[in-house]
């Protein structure tokens, strides 16, 4: 079976990923804003309170009227700079796990951030995830999405 | 989120190996997927049902048989939270690069 390839037709469905570059930012000053809570909070869209501890509480309360989503640190790696947290809305039962990690590059720093279903994480402990091949508008927004 | 049923039902391999040859070989009965795969008809069978449930595939009776399609619904679903998680990410890395391209305010 075809594994997790990505092309026109055969696309895995189960993460998003995203970069972006900060240009000419150190990664000690882009990892302020992912480590310290307020300024976390501050591009997340609400308010942060975390235990930056392996299996401590992770919370965010949106702005506004945008709820809340309730879970807990896997790590926060200060050396690696590399943040991976669990959350979910609190009237979801299944959590989804985000990992938030910088990369040092001539240009910057490049912040990447991959968000990914209970699914996938079948895949970090070993069992493979297939591509799924559609033909038509399904394929269309699959490539799109 | 949206996509959970499908995920749970797709979290096994020979179901996601079964749904594989549906989507790329176009609908087959029980038989003929036993025929072409590893796997016996008896287990096809119980995996299919599964796929059901979770409206992955449909049936229809085919004479004395039945046949099994996909249904691209439940998949949209996951397409869905795919845009929703990826316009949300979007939203606040914008968020982020405008701490560090605005001036410093703390």
């Amino acid at each position: 079976m075809d594994l997790g390839k990505a092309g026109k037709e055969t696309v895995v469905i189960h993460s998003v990923e995203r970069d972006l570059l900060l240009p000419g930012v150190e990664p000690e000053d882009a990892w302020e804003s992912v480590a310290d809570p307020e300024r976390l909070g501050d591009w997340l869209g609400g308010d942060v309170e975390m235990d930056p501890v392996p299996g401590g509480d992770f919370r965010i309360r949106f702005d506004g009227d945008a709820g809340e989503r309730v879970g807990f640190v896997e790590e926060l790696d200060a050396e690696a700079q590399r943040f991976a947290f669990w959350w979910r809305r609190p009237e979801d039962d299944v959590s989804t796990r985000v990992e938030i990690s910088l990369e040092e590059t001539d240009e910057g720093t490049v912040v990447r951030v991959l968000e990914t279903s209970p699914m996938a994480t079948l895949d970090c402990v070993g069992i493979p995830l297939p591509g799924f091949r559609f033909q038509g508008p399904t394929a269309l927004a699959l490539v799109l999405a | 989120m949206t996509g959970e049923p499908v995920f749970a039902a797709l979290s096994d391999a020979t179901r996601r190996t079964l749904l594989t040859r549906l989507a790329d070989g176009g609908p087959a009965t029980a038989t003929q997927l036993a025929a072409e795969l590893p796997i016996t008809r008896q287990a096809v069978v119980k995996h299919l049902e599964a796929l059901r449930e979770a409206r992955l595939v449909t049936s229809a009776r085919a004479g004395r048989e039945v046949r099994y399609t996909v249904t691209p619904e439940p998949l949209a679903d996951a397409v869905g939270w795919i845009a929703d998680v990826g316009g949300q990410w979007d939203s606040r890395l914008a968020a982020l690069q405008a701490q560090f391209s605005s001036p410093r305010a703390k």
